[in-house]
């Protein structure tokens, strides 16, 4: 079953020029920045997606009209057979979103005490309540920070009360927006994990939007990418991997200027810099190519990375795979 | 609606007062220790009108047709609209442009509540009421010559009503710039709005106004039916049933202004970027 179809979902957003303020009043002109180009899929009830794209790609955008924040320039949009933008209490009951760099935790309250509010705006019942916040703090080892003020609790502590926070309510769908945000690895582990065990368990569709390709490696099964506001690729995540991360970057930085010149012999150079070099080669070619440098040159660090997402990204556009 | 949807509605609204009042005590709790100067300020402040009043009043008997006694009770009307607008107002109003410029408003416009509703009662500054607004009050109804004054109860009862009505009014006009303000990003209504909210005008400069706007902002709208009219009515100078009808007719207008605007603003909200 759908919980969220999408048929040619369009947005526009309108600046006012600005002029003298008689022409503002009487003939208003706009600038008009197309930032969702009639988008359409749909997302099965369950499902873990993940909107992939560049800044202003338009992923944010789609994610906010699908909550029903913002109002479609047209097209179609059903979540749980609701329309968004009409912003039924029903449907708000059963969603959740959690946004990365806004907190919704008030800062001079401490987390419980918020959580009592939403208890109260979600009319969830006292015993139930107090047996979700239990198990989800234990879940994410926060329940020594639920009874001090927001304030002085640390990004990662604050991110991992605000996703308790989001779905309290125990609702259908979750929205996150770049929910690891400035977070660290260990942090940016903890949520990703409780993400995935909660849509494992409890069967909830999570929809997330994010630029790190970690948190949608390890949350999603599906990733939808969406550039310049059209949607240029939807399929399972492993598919997106074995079809466009076939490369590794492997950055080698020496402990003197290095001559450029020398080491186009050994692979196809990405980047480079006085003392820092990096190829890009497929991953057969990495020992050899490591070997031989290593063994020619003083290295002091080397980096292996997998395909950047822009570049991903780029392929897909290219039309490669 | 049926009636039975009319009383769950109203139970609700009651209830996310109750509720945001609750916790706008926790939140002040917290802060009890801060801005206990302000105190001092604000009594400083009205005993240095007052005593300017007291002079000019040693050389007339009358200005704009009100004696020294009246002008004390317009003022102690005008000090209760200060601490309630501080009270309730300003305290929901202050900081709704930055919510809308930073993105916040996102996280409660996605709660099932009545977003009007919870926007305008959503914070009370109940500690900065008891600590910083009665004590002026006192201060100033002891000043007050009660017995050089007489009064009907109904026009005290009416230009009560009126007093509260005006404050109403005021928040709608104050929600509107602000929400025109942050929506549409006007800054210089912005600061003049937050001039407004904050100190009635008291924080000027605002020389740099068309004198237009600054009668609107810093006189008309601060004072125009909350202290004027309730003052007038109170003490007998206006009928009371027209200063009723006034303000409710204002209070309409406004009220009905504010719902739609409010509807538009949602309909070009575009939220902050993430």
């Amino acid at each position: 079953m759908n919980a969220i179809e999408i048929k040619g979902l369009k947005k526009v957003f309108k600046s006012r020029i600005h002029k003298n303020w008689i022409k503002n009043i009487f003939k208003p002109e706009y600038n008009s920045v197309e930032v969702v180009k009639n988008i359409s899929f749909t997302v099965q009830k369950g499902e873990s997606v993940a909107f992939l794209g560049p800044n202003g790609a338009g992923k944010t955008t789609t994610t906010k009209m699908m909550t029903g924040l913002i109002y479609p320039t047209s097209g179609e949009v059903s979540v749980l057979g609701f329309t968004p933008n009409e912003r039924k209490k029903d449907f708000l009951m059963r969603i959740g979103l959690v946004m990365g760099n806004k907190s919704g935790l008030n800062w001079d309250l401490t987390a419980m005490q918020t959580f009592q509010l939403y208890r109260e705006i979600y009319k969830i019942n006292s015993d139930k309540f107090k047996s979700r916040v239990e198990e989800l703090t234990k879940l994410l080892d926060v329940e020594k920070h639920l009874d001090k003020p927001v304030r002085k609790l640390s990004l990662g502590e604050r991110m991992k009360l605000e996703l308790i926070g989001a779905i309290l309510h125990d609702p259908e769908i979750l929205f996150l927006d770049e929910p690891t945000i400035g977070l660290d690895i260990i942090a940016k582990q903890n949520i990703r994990q409780f993400l995935r065990k909660i849509q494992k368990e409890s069967g909830i569709t999570l929809i997330l939007t994010s630029h790190d390709m970690d948190d949608i490696e390890e949350v999603c099964d599906r990733v939808l990418v969406i550039n310049q506001g059209n949607l240029v690729y939807d399929d399972s995540i492993n598919l997106l991997k074995s079809n466009y991360d076939k490369d590794r970057y492997v950055k080698f930085i020496f402990d003197k200027e290095i001559a450029l010149d020398e080491f186009t012999q050994y692979g196809d150079i990405y980047e480079s810099n006085k003392y820092e070099v990096v190829y890009k080669v497929i991953p057969s070619e990495m020992p050899k190519m490591i070997a031989a440098i290593t063994q020619k040159y003083n290295v002091i660090d080397i980096d292996i990375h997998s395909t950047p997402l822009e570049e991903m990204i780029k392929e897909i556009f290219e039309g490669k795979s | 609606m049926k009636l039975s949807q009319f009383k769950e509605n109203i139970k609700e609204k009651v209830y996310i007062i109750k509720t945001n009042f609750k916790y706008s005590f926790i939140e002040d709790i917290e802060n009890f220790g801060s801005d206990w100067t302000s105190l001092a300020s604000t009594i400083f402040y009205n005993l240095t009108f007052i005593l300017f009043i007291r002079v000019i009043y040693a050389k007339v008997n009358m200005i704009a047709g009100y004696t020294l006694d009246e002008m004390m009770v317009l003022i102690l009307v005008g000090e209760i609209t200060i601490i309630i607008i501080n009270f309730w107002i300003s305290a929901s109003t202050s900081d709704l442009q930055e919510m809308i410029w930073s993105g916040s408003l996102d996280l409660i416009l996605n709660k099932p509540l009545p977003t009007l509703w919870y926007l305008t009662f959503r914070k009370f500054n109940i500690y900065d009421f008891v600590r910083n607004g009665f004590p002026p009050v006192i201060m100033v109804a002891f000043l007050v010559n009660w017995q050089n004054l007489h009064f009907s109860i109904i026009n005290v009862i009416i230009g009560i009503l009126i007093c509260f009505i005006g404050q109403v009014v005021l928040g709608n006009i104050l929600f509107v710039i602000s929400c025109f303000s942050g929506f549409f990003d006007k800054k210089g209504v912005t600061i003049l709005a937050d001039q407004v909210i904050d100190d009635l005008g008291r924080r000027i400069p605002v020389d740099g106004y068309h004198p237009v706007l600054k009668s609107v902002f810093l006189s008309l709208l601060p004072i125009g039916i909350a202290m004027g009219l309730a003052t007038s009515v109170i003490l007998g100078k206006f009928d009371p049933y027209w200063g009723l009808a006034i303000s409710l007719a204002s209070l309409f207008f406004t009220l009905t202004l504010k719902i739609l605007y409010w509807k538009y603003c949602l309909l070009n909200y575009s939220s902050a970027s993430s």
